[in-house]
């Protein structure tokens, strides 16, 4: 068997995967799986095109790919398939495999007219909105469907949809112990612990971060770029403290801080930390 | 069937070694059969820790190998006539990569059939000799010292423990200095605790008179005027279900409370 081959390059506009259109398709998972675990955070947040040459996919492969790059933190843009295929699918993700060079799946329709990629004009008119976002509607049916539903009918709040459907980030992830130095969770949705973050130790997470219990490792919430993301934790001392692109510390003179639960956020573009009040509107996006 | 019990702590310095001397000398003591198994491969030094050094003829590398019985690389200890005491001995010539980890999961399953207790120093790290020490264990120690490094380390391992397995395992805090802990200098029981979160089973304080046990090859937990030897004992007493407080470490009554009201709740 042939051994699954792939390439990285960067550009301004994130990183393409190339990924060998010969070897099984299980190889490549597994490949891009090494080459991700292998760069830890370095690559969180980065946006991502897949390339896979002459190779045709399936649903549950497309879908494959579809989770795996948001649970290592990274967003998947597109997928591009030089795929001859027929093309007897129906509408929806179906309908984007014929041709030449074309992309097969798309995380949004402006994402996808920003990329400088050369697309065949006779089909670029198939890449409407509303379908683009129709299309990876199935994986999102089981998180809660208020939010969803607008980002799927209204336009205008499309800037913000991609982050916010991108492997269903409505999820949350209960860890019900508590993690210790050089233990690592990511998640592409919320995150929450019931027990301590020891020092080095790290929770990256897409959504929000909570924990019940000591914060003292390194907290990444809204690690696919959402600001409104928050950390809040019973005591939070962290090492260190990041939320989208913002990284913050606690100043060097503060040993111990105070003794209630607080809330870290994005204010007026700093991140501030402040005691966290019940029944305050200052959970999360404001409602 | 015995205990098959690993002595770890990822930092480097924080007297596994010792530990595992003087623990292992302690149950001997107590009228227990026990082997001491030495995995630090290629930094051998728990043998010299014994004062059994110029007695090996055969290491943990010729059994896991197949070379001899365990039988015959066992050194028995002078100090027990019987031969209550064994120590399986590390080579110094190899290097870790030289036993894997189901040699050792043999090697501590034949052991355990003989022996009541079997103990098991791990070298520092969290490389191979780490997972082959803690491969046939079914119960950890971790040793620590009061300084933040070792705490973090110690940490680390706790969590790596439990990945392989390991659930629960009990703490040992070494060279403790009570008098800087009172005047805030160093890290108090309470502190560690509060980070590592598992039961302590012995804090041993500082002491001087371990540097001339180790140097003379004589454990400390057989000399009844050291302090360290004492909570060696306590601690060895406590690893056969025996209920004995923490010594008091001669600070303020406060904080003797506080602290075996901590064990007491570990327990």
């Amino acid at each position: 068997m042939k051994k699954a081959d792939i390439v990285i390059k960067g550009s301004k506009d994130g990183l393409t995967f190339y990924l060998d259109s010969q070897c099984d398709f299980s190889d490549l998972v597994v490949a891009i799986e090494q080459k991700l675990a292998s760069a830890d955070c370095f690559l969180v947040g980065a946006h991502v095109n897949v390339d896979v040459g002459s190779r045709k996919l399936s649903e549950e492969q497309i879908e494959r790919l579809r989770i795996l790059f948001p649970s290592y933190g990274l967003i998947l843009r597109g997928i591009t398939s030089w795929s001859d295929s027929e093309g007897n699918n129906d509408e929806g993700e179906g309908a984007t495999m014929k041709g030449n060079r074309e992309r097969i799946y798309q995380i949004a329709n402006h994402l996808y007219e920003s990329s400088e990629r050369p697309e065949p004009a006779g089909e670029s008119s198939k890449f409407e909105p509303k379908e683009s976002i129709v299309s990876f509607e199935p994986a999102t049916t089981e998180a809660p469907p208020s939010s969803l539903s607008t980002a799927a009918t209204d336009d205008g709040a499309e800037n913000e949809a991609p982050i916010i459907t991108l492997g269903g980030d409505e999820q949350t992830l209960l860890i019900q112990r508590t993690l210790r130095s050089g233990q690592t969770v990511r998640y592409p949705g919320n995150v929450v612990i019931l027990g301590d973050v020891n020092p080095g130790a790290e929770v990256i997470a897409g959504g929000n971060i909570i924990v019940m219990g000591v914060f003292r490792g390194v907290a990444h919430a809204g690690a696919l770029g959402s600001l409104d993301a928050v950390v809040t934790a019973y005591r939070l001392r962290p090492t260190q403290l990041r939320i989208a692109n913002h990284i913050t510390r606690p100043p060097d003179e503060d040993d111990d801080g105070p003794d209630h639960p607080e809330i870290g956020r994005i204010r007026d573009g700093m991140v501030t930390i402040e005691r966290y009040h019940y029944g305050s509107k200052s959970f999360g996006k404001d409602a | 069937m015995g205990e098959v019990m690993v002595i770890t702590s990822g930092k480097g310095g924080v007297g596994k070694t010792t530990t595992t001397a003087n623990i292992g000398t302690g149950l001997a003591s107590l009228g227990y059969k026990v082997v001491l198994v030495d995995t630090d491969i290629g930094l051998r030094n728990l043998d010299v820790v014994m004062g059994l050094e110029n007695r090996i003829v055969y290491d943990i590398v010729d059994v896991t190998s197949g070379q001899v019985s365990y039988s015959k690389a066992l050194i028995k200890d002078k100090r027990f006539p019987d031969g209550r005491l064994n120590l399986l001995p590390a080579a110094q010539t190899k290097d870790k990569t030289a036993v894997n980890q189901a040699q050792m999961q043999k090697l501590c399953e034949d052991l355990r059939k003989e022996f009541d207790f079997v103990l098991i120093d791990c070298p520092a790290g969290i490389e191979q000799g780490f997972k082959n020490a803690i491969a046939g264990a079914e119960k950890a120690i971790v040793v620590t010292t009061p300084e933040v490094s070792a705490i973090r380390d110690a940490d680390r391992i706790i969590g790596l423990l439990e990945a392989g397995g390991l659930r629960n395992p009990r703490l040992i805090i070494n060279r403790l200095r009570p008098a800087m802990v009172k005047q805030g200098d160093m890290m108090s029981i309470e502190d560690m605790v509060d980070i590592l979160a598992i039961d302590v089973i012995g804090v041993v304080p500082e002491d001087d008179t371990i540097v001339i046990s180790t140097n003379k090859g004589e454990p400390a937990v057989l000399d009844d005027n050291s302090r360290a030897g004492q909570a060696y004992r306590n601690i060895t007493r406590r690893l056969t279900g025996a209920d004995v407080p923490l010594m008091n470490l001669e600070v303020s009554e406060g904080l003797f409370d506080k602290v075996r009201k901590i064990f007491g709740m570990g327990r």
